[in-house]
């Protein structure tokens, strides 16, 4: 039921769209803000899912390493969706099975928004 | 543990496939009901995106800093 209610949420954010009267470089902060919301529930779901033991300190460090950089290639390129997308495909191949089987989920939907912006 | 597991994972996908058309939908009651509901400015937008950036880096950096790598 969490994992689902998680989903709802990344979901939401996704489907939000920005205020219509602000500028073209607050429209680009509100999505960019956004798809950081999606990335900052996988960082926080592996974090959440090492305190209690279920993935390692190795698979969690490899998504909190990805997840500060994602956020810095979002923050300050232009043309990050290209470079997002390839960094969450090789976050899926780094990660153990273990990792794999809590985060796997979140990460396919975040490749799916993502997509759907570019 | 399995069956429960398969009927999230059946939830999850419904969820995929679905939300979008329900948010869409109660965006547009909210509207009809709350025409011209404030909205934020850009500067507004700009200010909190930054913030969230510099608070979750400054978490991922807390995390890493907890959590040395053992070599």
């Amino acid at each position: 039921m969490k994992r689902l209610i998680l989903v709802l949420a990344l979901i939401g954010a996704a489907c939000a769209s920005a205020p219509v009267n602000v500028t073209p470089e607050a429209q680009v902060a509100f999505k960019k803000h956004e798809v950081q919301k999606d990335l900052d529930l996988i960082r926080d779901i592996a974090v959440d899912a090492n305190a209690q033991s279920i993935i390692s300190e190795s698979d969690t460090r490899l998504v909190v390493v990805w997840h500060e950089s994602a956020l810095t290639i979002i923050h300050d390129t232009t043309n990050w969706q290209t470079g997002l997308r390839a960094s969450l495909e090789q976050l899926q191949k780094d990660l153990s099975p273990q990792g794999q089987s809590q985060v796997k989920p979140y990460i396919a939907l975040a490749l799916a928004i993502v997509k759907g912006i570019q | 543990m399995t069956n429960n597991s398969t009927r999230t994972d059946s939830l999850v996908q419904l969820a995929i496939q679905e939300t979008p058309a329900v948010f869409a939908l109660l965006k547009e009651a909210f509207a009809k009901k709350h025409p011209g509901a404030d909205e934020p400015t850009s500067a507004e937008i700009i200010a909190s995106y930054q913030s969230a950036f510099e608070s979750s880096v400054a978490k991922d950096e807390a995390w890493l800093a907890a959590h040395p790598n053992k070599k």
